[in-house]
């Protein structure tokens, strides 16, 4: 899970600085939020700097009118220079401005704005735009750029965006690097209960998405976890082996496991007596997981419902 | 590995590293520091020429009112 986040923030910074994300590549083994306070400490500096001359074209842009304003965002300033004026401008006459920006040069702005300074604005502009923003940027796979911007967004906004993507995987693969975790919950309550059976099945058959559908439950609370683990179980029994196979290979048990805890005993029973989850290499795979505290309690916990062998192999 | 006795990267921030990155190498804390420096350098050309840009957009009854707010 940390190599994901930091995998996010290596793009972060990446952006920030216009470099190939690839050319930061040595940051992956670096815990995410040291990256994140990396990055915000030069985002404060970027901004900060020319300051004096971003004002004045904040205070040229009140003099000149919404709309010439509007064709030179587009024209001249460029998407980079839009994003960093933007927060300088005031909410309400950047909101005018951006009525009047097309689609794609926002959301090519949204690569370079920093949510937390334009948050006004965020959450003034109109929700048709931002949902027409939100699919350009689906197009360009902008996921952690959309997921910046899941914190500023009204919920409206957000259901919005939710009801106009009908494929679970772009909603998956931003919801699993929102930076504050904490939305998780109302996020997946924005969801219709059948998305959540089609969002769980999406994400089985593929690895990286299930690791980040992993991601996102462990942030659950328990009730939440419990329905998604519940949706896991009613898995047929080839798609759970799939799921054992992605969760051993990736070294996913510790997330895994209180995802399956957190489900009813019967359906605890039921992943738990596949074939797939009682081979050899995966009862050692638990057993090397359950060497750490956390998940050995876990364990613990699912033992009553574990087939004979694999109580005695766990023992 | 030690941290370095001079940090690059801190020296182009002006400011010490956030906590958990001790273990930077200094070519890696170069790289970091170059990149910085460049997307400061690149911004600052970019804001020059596009101002510059922006009021041959401005009608011309606004121009001047508009220059003197951008240059003085």
């Amino acid at each position: 899970m940390s190599a994901l986040a930091a995998k996010a923030e290596i793009l972060k910074l990446a952006r920030l600085l216009g470099v190939a994300e690839k050319d930061f590549a040595f940051l992956a083994d670096y815990d995410a939020l040291a990256i994140r306070a990396l990055r915000e400490q030069m985002t404060a500096q970027l901004y900060d700097d020319g300051k004096a001359l971003l004002q004045k074209v904040a205070a040229a842009t009140k003099l000149t009118p919404t709309g010439i304003s509007a064709v030179i965002a587009e024209k001249a300033l460029g998407p980079l220079l839009c994003a960093r004026v933007a927060s300088l401008v005031g909410p309400e006459k950047a909101i005018d401005i951006s009525k009047k920006l097309s689609p794609a040069f926002l959301a090519e702005t949204c690569l370079h704005l920093d949510p937390r300074r334009t948050a006004d604005i965020i959450r003034g502009t109109p929700v048709e735009l931002v949902v027409a923003v939100s699919k350009i940027l689906q197009a360009k796979k902008e996921y952690v750029t959309m997921a910046r911007f899941v914190d500023a967004l009204t919920p409206e906004a957000i259901k919005a965006v939710i009801n106009a993507t009908p494929d679970e995987e772009p909603l998956l693969r931003t919801a699993v690097f929102a930076e504050n975790p904490a939305l998780h919950n109302e996020l997946v309550s924005y969801l219709p209960k059948s998305r959540h059976k089609s969002l769980i099945a999406k994400a089985a058959v593929d690895a990286e998405l299930w690791s980040a559908a992993l991601s996102l439950m462990s942030h659950l609370n328990p009730q939440w976890m419990g329905e998604l683990g519940q949706l896991t179980a009613e898995l047929d029994e080839a798609t759970l082996a799939k799921i054992v196979g992605y969760a051993t290979t990736q070294k996913l048990w510790a997330v895994q496991l209180p995802v399956m805890a957190a489900t009813p005993p019967e359906s605890q029973r039921r992943m738990l007596a596949t074939a797939a989850i009682n081979q050899p290499a995966v009862l050692d795979a638990l057993a090397e997981a359950g060497k750490d505290k956390t998940v050995a309690a876990v364990l613990k916990k699912l033992k009553p419902q574990m087939p004979p062998a694999m109580q005695a192999r766990l023992a | 590995m030690a941290v370095p006795k001079t940090n690059p990267l801190a020296d182009a921030l002006g400011s010490p590293l956030p906590p958990g990155l001790e273990a930077l190498s200094k070519p890696q804390l170069e790289k970091l520091a170059a990149a910085f420096a460049s997307a400061k350098q690149q911004q600052r050309v970019a804001l020059a020429a596009s101002t510059e840009a922006a009021l041959s957009h401005v009608p011309m009854l606004l121009r001047g009112a508009v220059r003197k707010v951008l240059f003085g």
